[in-house]
């Protein structure tokens, strides 16, 4: 059953359109994640999920029911803001209990309500606090126990950890995922922390321009970009990116990334109709940093090596990022600690070729070529 | 800082200065305990109420309520209208929004006295020449600096605030008296005290709109009772003068309390 689905969701202000017809299914219980760089329009989409802006076309339903010209508090969300939003006046107990005292909800059943969510959240000793007297990740846990207190279908969050130092940042990431599992919710979250939206994620999706670049599982969407916007957005470091050519020769069909001072990197590609069809043109090479070793790839044939001089190494504690440069870019390999490599060596590196992305050079979309079993190449 | 511990001759110079600052509320508080008061400024001969009595009852007491009716229901009305008009104007993108406020700055630069007569034959001519009158008029007046004050108090409750709790089911008039007025508290005290004092001061309007000597608020009366008798009762004026200045100092401790308030920051980060 769905739990929230949009259909050619569009947003103008005035003359500009900000998004650009979105189409999304939401599963019931799923967390998504909209992610994407600032001006995207992540967060202009959850708040037209949530009813704090207009829908200019298009349809947005929730458990069924198109909410488009429905209030938002009709439908069945409740919003964890930026910001916390938290009522400086109130108590904790008077802020979690805001929305139900509103609806004229009995006192007692507010009282066993928010006490509930309070001891969920480790906040029943600061019920009588005011929001002053709290540090920053308790009162995002306040505005987390005020949404949870509504029992909403669909829980929103808008970037809630953004204001959060690093490590205070990953211990409240672990609490949100906990929550997930623990109410089995419905939840969007919107971020431009893609390691948030790894780590919380059952589906991310990435959005770039107000248009939706790609909607799927974490690991699709790291080990699959559907475009080099995606490979360059997703993990960190990015995914390399360098421009190529496909050739075939007696040796097979292969890429050739050139270099300004050393002989063009030759690597075999796999022989399907994807690739062979582009021989001779140029495409774009994608590669992840972490799938790279130090050392020859040795009789394994489904294994690459390109011999390259490292120009440039970072250290940074638990990983050895070596540099080399491509005629089309920088290259980043990302190393262990104990990686005999500096800078200057004239060094090979080597990889799986499974592990290879190629991309249109055009439009920078995916060029598949990995055969799924039981297809023909 | 002057260091008067190092210069003793600034210490005389500046308790001169004081002491030039406080002699007309010395000679007010001399006289005013003094039954038997002659208008010097001297410690006094007898020492009595009297003079704060008589302030107090017949006429004089009636002028003190009258005072008190005109700036109690002057401030009501301008922090009301003033909090009605100020949120609209703080929350919604109106075309010419900017350049109305901008004449609200011009209204208020502009002197009363300018417009008094309109407003005499206006409230003449709707049978408003009474206290009520006066504090419509007063609330008018007012009303360009109290919107402009309160729309920038506005401005500082950050509208996530009021998009929680719309979320959470709040309907507008919900979102105004239990989130943005709880957090203007300040300004709107701001806005109450000000029309407060600025009625209580306030001498030209009731004196042209007030025909009935016993609608008179303090301040006509006060100046009334100069040519009223043939000698000057200098002991009553004196009571009669300090009773009238007491709400200002009282206003201006309750706006210190007050005013220390500033909440807006502290639900919402950054």
């Amino acid at each position: 059953m769905t739990g929230v689905s949009l259909r050619g969701v569009r947003k103008s202000y005035g003359a500009v359109e900000v998004i650009h017809g979105i189409d999304l299914e939401i599963e019931r219980g799923d967390f998504v994640v909209f992610v994407g760089p600032s001006g995207c329009g992540k967060s202009t989409l959850l708040r037209m999920i949530a009813g704090l802006e207009n829908i200019t076309s298009g349809s947005i339903d929730i458990s069924g029911k198109t909410v488009n010209d429905v209030p938002s508090p009709d439908r069945g969300i409740s919003m964890v803001f930026q910001s916390y939003a938290l009522y400086p006046h109130m108590t904790v107990a008077d802020n979690m209990g805001f929305g139900l005292k509103v609806r004229r909800t009995p006192v007692q059943r507010i009282r066993e309500t928010v006490g509930a969510a309070a001891k969920a959240l480790q906040l029943d000793t600061y019920l009588e606090r005011f929001p002053k007297a709290l540090s920053g990740g308790q009162r995002q846990r306040v505005a987390i126990g005020r949404a949870i207190v509504r029992e909403p279908e669909v829980f929103l969050f808008d970037e809630p950890l953004s204001n959060l130092d690093a490590s205070l940042r990953n211990q409240t990431r672990i609490e949100i995922a906990r929550l997930h599992r623990s109410l089995d919710a419905t939840m969007i979250y919107v971020t431009h922390d893609q390691i948030e939206a790894l780590t919380l994620a059952t589906k991310i999706a990435v959005l770039r321009d107000g248009v939706l670049q790609q909607f799927d599982t974490p690991e699709q969407v790291y080990n699959s970009p559907t475009n080099t916007f995606v490979a360059g957005f997703m993990g960190a470091p990015p995914m390399n990116l360098i421009d190529g050519r496909v050739g075939i020769d007696s040796s097979g069909l292969h890429l050739m990334l050139e270099r300004s001072d050393a002989d063009p990197v030759r690597l075999p590609l796999p022989d399907v109709a994807a690739t062979r069809q582009r021989d001779g043109q140029r495409v774009v090479f994608g590669l992840r940093p972490e799938v790279l070793g130090h050392g020859r790839a040795g009789d394994d044939p489904a294994r690459a090596e390109m011999s390259c001089q490292i120009n440039y190494v970072e250290v940074t504690g638990a990983d050895r990022i070596a540099v080399t440069e491509f005629t089309g870019g920088q290259f980043f390999a990302r190393l262990p600690a104990g990686s005999q490599v500096n800078e200057g060596d004239e060094t090979v590196l080597s990889f799986d070729l499974q592990h290879i992305n190629l991309f249109d050079w055009e439009t920078g979309l995916r060029i598949e070529t990995r055969i799924p079993a039981g297809t023909a190449p | 800082m002057t260091d008067t511990r190092k210069s003793p001759a600034a210490a005389m110079l500046l308790a001169m200065i004081a002491l030039i600052w406080i002699s007309p509320f010395s000679w007010l508080a001399v006289n005013a305990v003094d039954p038997g008061a002659d208008g010097m400024l001297r410690w006094p001969q007898t020492v009595g109420f009297d003079n704060f009595a008589a302030a107090m009852s017949g006429e004089a007491g009636g002028q003190f309520l009258n005072s008190l009716y005109l700036s109690i229901l002057t401030s009501t009305m301008t922090a009301v209208l003033a909090v009605l008009a100020a949120y609209p104007l703080s929350r919604l993108r109106i075309k010419g929004r900017d350049a109305f406020l901008w004449s609200l700055v011009l209204l208020r630069m502009l002197p009363a006295t300018g417009v008094i007569v309109p407003i005499f034959f206006t409230a003449q001519t709707t049978g408003m020449l009474n206290l009520f009158g006066v504090a419509i008029a007063i609330t008018m007046l007012n009303l360009p600096f109290t919107m402009l004050l309160l729309k920038n108090f506005f401005d500082t409750v950050p509208v996530e605030l009021e998009e929680a709790a719309y979320t959470e089911g709040a309907s507008l008039f919900q979102i105004m008296w239990r989130i943005v007025l709880p957090m203007s508290r300040a300004g709107i005290a701001v806005v109450w005290f000000f029309s407060f004092i600025t009625a209580w001061n306030e001498f030209l309007l009731p004196l042209i709109f007030v025909r009935r000597n016993g609608d008179f608020p303090m301040s006509v009366g006060l100046f009334a009772s100069f040519g009223e008798h043939s000698s000057v009762n200098y002991g009553f004026l004196a009571a009669y003068s300090l009773i009238y200045a007491l709400p200002a100092v009282a206003i201006y401790f309750m706006m210190r309390r007050n005013l220390n308030t500033g909440f807006a920051g502290v639900g919402v980060k950054g």
